[in-house]
């Protein structure tokens, strides 16, 4: 190989690398996260209400509770309402993925970067709340781009740890509604190893601080049935239930 | 064994025609709905203090502030405070009638001294039963009634929530094992009223024995260890061993066999104590 034909073959690598990168900022720049929420939301615009039967699993470090059955209402723009015989926790996030349902309404929206994902390119979003928030928590969404779901939230609360939501959906009434969700959680400070009451101590007193603390790990499953939409549900409903 | 029946029939009258019986059963009744109400009305932090540390990625759907919960943590008056009914009566079995002389004519009748002790201990034994069960249905009872029902919240290697079906199948075997951590106090304190003549001496002796006993098993001296297996109130925790997941059986069995061997042991010095009493005098 003649050292010209060595530079013209640099020369072209260069070229190639520059015009990727260009395409790859262009391509970015044209990714507006708004018009992407916008479709998501789109998917369910047509939904005014839904009603749905969770059974919740927990498998946390230090937490244990029979699995539980939930019923969860929806209806548009922000009602919400969940039933069950007892106690039950519920992720904040997968029980039905309308952005705006976690989403503040002042937080900064922005475009990371899109990912193939076992053969389908997700956007992943940046949400940042506005308002100086005391937890400095940050949430990131992988929208696919198949079917506009949000497949993944990961939701970030600085020097505290994460969460990370996996959403499965299966399609109902030809809407992408969610069938299964799994939550992971990851957090530095736990639920305290409190001990049963004992003749040594009596009473365990959960306020007081634990020397070595486990972190707070384990999953929380949600698997959905009986999913009915645009029931009519009334107002009323969710009134009792605010009250 | 007729005889037996009818003596342990008779002592139980006995036991039942007294007042001082009553103040037990008077106050359960009267502190359980008052608390219940008070819990109802003002409720009850237990949640919020135990699962901080989920608040921020959880929504709690439902309350574990209920009936149980309350039950729960008024299990720990069987500790100290719930004694005081048991020697109450446990106390004043044998003693009074050593003082009011009734022995004398009682123990002409064809029935032996060991079948007297005996049916004094069965009676101690119902009386026992009775108030420990009176608490514990009053307390889940009045306590589903009045805050309400629900899962249970319990402290066992970190959070455990019982589903209530479940709670009140471990609140029964709880309420059964309290039974036999109070009869080893009532078996304590008849041991007691077998040895002197007048109820004050046994019931001041028996707590004087569960607070030094109370204070060597708390006390967090390493060497004092040594001695807790031979304390029987190092055992008094077993009513909070069903609130466990699993249930530990094998340990709920070996304390419920020492609690049993104090008890025959307090028994058996009662039975000869009671032989070799001298009555005539």
């Amino acid at each position: 190989m003649t050292a010209d034909s060595i530079y013209s073959f640099k020369k072209c690598l260069m070229v190639l690398i520059l015009t990727g990168m260009v395409l790859i900022s262009v391509g970015r720049a044209q990714e507006n996260p708004q018009e992407i929420l916008a479709k998501v939301n789109a998917l369910y615009s047509s939904i005014d209400d839904y009603a749905a039967t969770v059974t919740l699993s927990v498998n946390i470090t230090n937490f244990r509770m029979p699995k539980k059955i939930v019923k969860v209402f929806y209806k548009k723009p922000n009602k919400f309402s969940m039933k069950t015989d007892g106690f039950a926790m519920m992720p904040k996030v997968g029980v039905f993925p309308v952005p705006s349902n976690f989403i503040p309404a002042d937080a900064q929206v922005m475009y990371n970067h899109s990912e193939t994902l076992k053969g389908i390119r997700y956007h992943v979003l940046d949400v940042k709340p506005k308002e100086s928030d005391k937890k400095d928590s940050e949430i990131s969404l992988w929208i696919n781009s198949k079917r506009w779901t949000i497949d993944r939230v990961i939701l970030g609360v600085k020097d505290s740890g994460s969460s990370e939501v996996n959403l499965h959906y299966r399609q109902i009434e030809g809407k992408w509604l969610p069938d299964s969700t799994v939550v992971t959680l990851n957090y530095k400070k736990g639920i305290p190893k409190l001990d049963r009451p004992s003749i040594e101590r009596p009473i365990d007193d959960p306020d007081v601080p634990r020397v070595n603390v486990e972190s707070l790990s384990g999953t929380v499953r949600l698997i959905f049935s009986d999913v009915v939409i645009n029931s009519g549900l009334d107002d009323s409903f969710f009134e009792t239930e605010e009250k | 064994m007729t005889l037996l029946l009818k003596a342990t029939w008779y002592e139980i009258i006995k036991i039942a025609s007294k007042w001082r019986t009553y103040i037990g059963f008077i106050t359960i009744a009267i502190l359980i709905p008052v608390i219940m109400f008070l819990v109802r009305k003002y409720g009850f932090g237990v949640q919020d203090n135990a699962l901080n540390s989920m608040k921020g990625s959880f929504v709690f759907v439902g309350s574990l502030v209920n009936g149980l919960i309350v039950s729960y943590f008024l299990m720990n008056v069987l500790w100290v405070h719930f004694p005081f009914f048991i020697v109450l009566v446990a106390g004043d079995v044998v003693s009074s009638e050593g003082a009011a002389g009734t022995f004398r004519i009682w123990l002409t009748r064809p029935i032996s001294r060991f079948q007297v002790i005996t049916a004094k201990f069965i009676a101690t034994f119902v009386y026992t039963a009775a108030i420990v069960l009176f608490l514990g249905l009053l307390s889940v009872g009045l306590g589903m009634l009045i805050v309400g029902g629900g899962d249970l919240f319990v402290f066992d290697k970190g959070i455990l929530i019982l589903s209530q079906g479940e709670a009140l199948y471990r609140f029964l075997i709880a309420y059964l094992l309290a039974v036999c951590v109070q009869m080893t106090v009532a078996s304590l304190c008849f041991l007691f009223s077998s040895l002197t003549s007048n109820s004050v001496g046994p019931i001041i002796g028996t707590y004087a024995t569960l607070v030094v006993m109370f204070i060597l098993s708390m006390l967090k001296i390493d060497a004092l260890k040594v001695i807790h297996p031979y304390l029987f109130t190092s055992y008094f925790d077993v009513f909070f061993a069903p609130f466990s997941d699993p249930i530990p059986w094998q340990e709920i069995a070996g304390d419920v066999g020492k609690l049993g061997i104090f008890i025959l042991v307090f028994y058996l010095a009662s039975a000869i104590s009671f032989i070799r009493k001298e009555i005539t005098t």
